[in-house]
């Protein structure tokens, strides 16, 4: 599995689909699941022997949340759905480096957003930092 | 030595701030954690307190230390000491904004803490700081978080010239900004 992470509109997913042209597109963001079953499905569905690209891996941790499931139970899904693959690119926007929000549910979103991705870095065979465009590889 | 480690929200900074005091204190020194979060309310007063007890476990003293720094040295044991400061974002967010609706320029508390945070690493073996980085959210805020940026802002890039190491962390990962591991 890859890791991709990097400010908005940074160009992550041009750059993944330029590098991976054949690669499938998983995007739950903009899938709009209507409660926790349809959003976990469309995992479910996602194909397994082709290279996968899951774009905005933060709108779906937000989803999940709002959805009331616990950041341990979306963990689990998240490892298993990377530990079933190795062709996979997870890219994630920096969302944590801001001033903290007043609302709860607001720091909660970026704070386990963030503990995710640390976990999702030790999965990682490679994790890089697009910036400009340009991927800096850190790990 | 200072040690400046910069991150955002759930970055992993906390737990590598911890290794690195931890490698630092081998030699038998004093651990200490200056806890400069405003505690609120019962259910954080609980939750405070169990991270308390974990750094027990650990064999690190933890002395709440909301504002004014150097007041936390004469609070600790003579002899060998590092200490684990976690973090910059509420000391200067306490610093700033008092209690009673009042606010100090952002500048002078600024300044403050700079000198105080100087004054005690002179006093110490080690000072591992841990700070935030909150700078990149593009949105405008009022004047007083205004300040507020410019004085974090102020704070880490001083002390970033101070620190022999300035390490960012990036999804857990460290990466050296400055100075060698």
């Amino acid at each position: 599995m890859i890791l991709w992470i990097g400010g908005r509109a940074q160009g992550k997913l041009a750059l993944a689909m330029q590098k991976w042209p054949d690669a499938k597109l998983l995007d739950l963001g903009e899938m709009e699941a209507n409660g926790r079953d349809e959003l976990l499905q469309f995992l479910e569905n996602a194909p397994r022997d082709e290279w996968l690209i899951w774009n905005q891996f933060h709108l779906f941790v937000r989803r999940a949340l709002s959805l009331g499931m616990e950041p341990s139970e979306i963990w689990e899904k998240v490892a298993s759905f990377a530990d079933e693959r190795t062709e996979l690119v997870v890219i994630c926007d920096e969302i944590g480096n801001g001033i903290v929000p007043m609302e709860q549910e607001e720091r909660r979103y970026r704070e386990e957003t963030g503990r995710m991705l640390c976990k999702l870095a030790v999965k990682a065979d490679s994790v890089e930092r697009i910036f400009c465009g340009i991927p800096v590889k850190i790990k | 030595m200072m040690i400046l480690i910069v991150g955002g929200s759930g970055c992993g900074k906390s737990a590598y701030a911890e290794k690195r005091i931890m490698e630092l204190s081998h030699g038998g020194a004093m651990r200490y954690y200056l806890a400069t979060m405003q505690v609120y309310g019962e259910e954080g007063r609980r939750k405070v307190q169990r991270h308390v007890e974990l750094r027990r476990n650990k064999g690190m003293i933890t002395i709440e230390q909301t504002r004014d720094v150097s007041e936390a040295l004469p609070k600790m044991q003579k002899g060998s000491k590092v200490v684990l400061l976690e973090d910059l974002g509420n000391l200067v967010a306490n610093e700033m904004f008092g209690e009673d609706g009042t606010m100090t320029p952002w500048e002078t508390a600024a300044d403050k803490i700079i000198m105080q945070l100087r004054q005690l690493n002179s006093d110490l073996d080690h000072l591992v700081i841990v700070t935030n980085n909150v700078f990149e959210d593009g949105i405008e805020y009022e004047e007083g978080t205004r300040g507020y940026l410019r004085a974090l802002g102020k704070v880490n890039a001083e002390l970033a010239g101070d620190a022999a190491q300035v390490v960012e962390v990036v999804a857990g990962i460290s990466l050296m900004v400055k100075g060698k591991e």
